[in-house]
């Protein structure tokens, strides 16, 4: 089931850690700039690149637990909001999940009223279960087989099918969904963009 | 009914089950578990995803993901590019979703899920399938396969 890698074949860790060195060494050759727009710039930059310094070395030397310890260590007292949440997009950028919401639990206690990280907790919190309720979508098996018999024939377009049947075609969402009918609009129909 | 179905629901391991597909158009030379899902909302339409425990996000086509709008809450924009399948985006959103796992079989299952919702650069096409990745979704919940029959079973845990 691990196919994410597999579909392109590529891999991606160097591409990851050049981009996360990205916002504390240079962007685009306008680094205090782009510092000030990522509202991280201060009276010292340098006292704040010292502050990122162990984070990018550590990125460097492709060393994850490393930069997860660094993470998970931090004492947050001393870092400005902004300074927090380039560091959750950062570990976002490594796909480091936990650690980012790690993050933002505990810049939440520290500064509580603060937008960008109360909406980032909010993002990064755990999926969760709702609940559970009776099925409300038919013929979804039928619709599996269409898919694997027919669709190769509708590549490049959005297709609608409902209950084994081809609903409608179109070269777009918009325009599909402008051709199906209002009562075909349930879970019984499946929508799907054939590559 | 499948065959584990009266099992899997009474042990409270389950309480729904669906069949896959085994392949994605456009990728059919791999095997992959391709189940429906869709908003937990009424009128929403169905889509397909992979169920990828390789992948972090939940993942849709970025004109579904338009179109899902009004069903996303708690929005984040990350204002770090992010590496996707290979291809690099320059911003994203990390947003959640009440998604429903459609049953076959027993009960539906609603679970707010985390995606990551990639913006594209004017010359980025999207060429990918919808997927169900570890920490958007299937780290959340209990699922089993059974590949002599092509069905998922999935549970609250």
């Amino acid at each position: 089931m691990e196919t994410t890698e597999k579909i392109l074949g590529q891999a991606v860790n160097s591409q990851r850690t050049l981009r996360g060195l990205q916002p504390f060494v240079e962007l685009d050759g306008e680094p205090q700039q782009k510092l000030f727009e990522a509202g991280i710039a201060s009276q010292s930059t340098r006292k704040q690149e010292a502050k990122f310094e162990p984070f990018e070395t550590a990125i460097a030397e492709k060393d994850y637990q490393k930069f997860d310890r660094l993470i998970k260590g931090l004492d947050l007292s001393d870092y400005q909001p902004a300074e927090i949440t380039a560091l959750i997009d950062l570990c976002l950028s490594l796909d480091m999940i936990s650690a980012a919401f790690d993050l933002s639990t505990k810049a939440r206690d520290l500064y509580p009223r603060h937008a960008k990280i109360e909406s980032a907790y909010k993002a990064l919190s755990p999926p969760k279960f709702i609940g559970t309720r009776l099925p409300q979508a038919a013929g979804l098996e039928k619709s599996q087989a269409w898919f694997k018999e027919k669709a190769s024939y509708y590549k490049g377009k959005w297709v609608a099918v409902n209950n084994g049947s081809l609903l409608a075609e179109a070269d777009s969402l918009k325009e599909l969904k402008n051709k199906i009918d209002e009562n075909s609009m349930n879970p019984s129909t499946v929508i799907e963009k054939i590559f | 009914m499948p065959k584990f179905d009266s099992l899997l629901f009474e042990n409270g391991f389950a309480v729904g089950s669906t069949q896959y597909s085994d392949h994605y158009p456009g990728y059919e030379s791999q095997n992959h578990i391709v189940i429906p899902l869709a908003p937990s909302q009424d009128k929403s339409m169905s889509i397909r995803a992979i169920v990828d425990t390789g992948a972090k996000w939940c993942i849709i086509h970025p004109d579904i993901a338009q179109d899902w709008e009004k069903h996303f809450f708690h929005a984040y924009d990350s204002n770090q590019p992010m590496i996707i399948r290979g291809i690099k985006f320059e911003r994203g959103k990390i947003a959640h979703a009440n998604v429903v796992l459609n049953a076959s079989s027993g009960e539906d299952l609603i679970i707010e899920a985390r995606f990551f919702i990639p913006e594209l650069s004017p010359d980025q096409i999207w060429s990918f399938p919808n997927f169900i990745g570890l920490d958007g979704l299937l780290n959340f919940i209990r699922y089993a396969i059974d590949p002599s029959e092509n069905t998922i079973y999935f549970g609250k845990i």
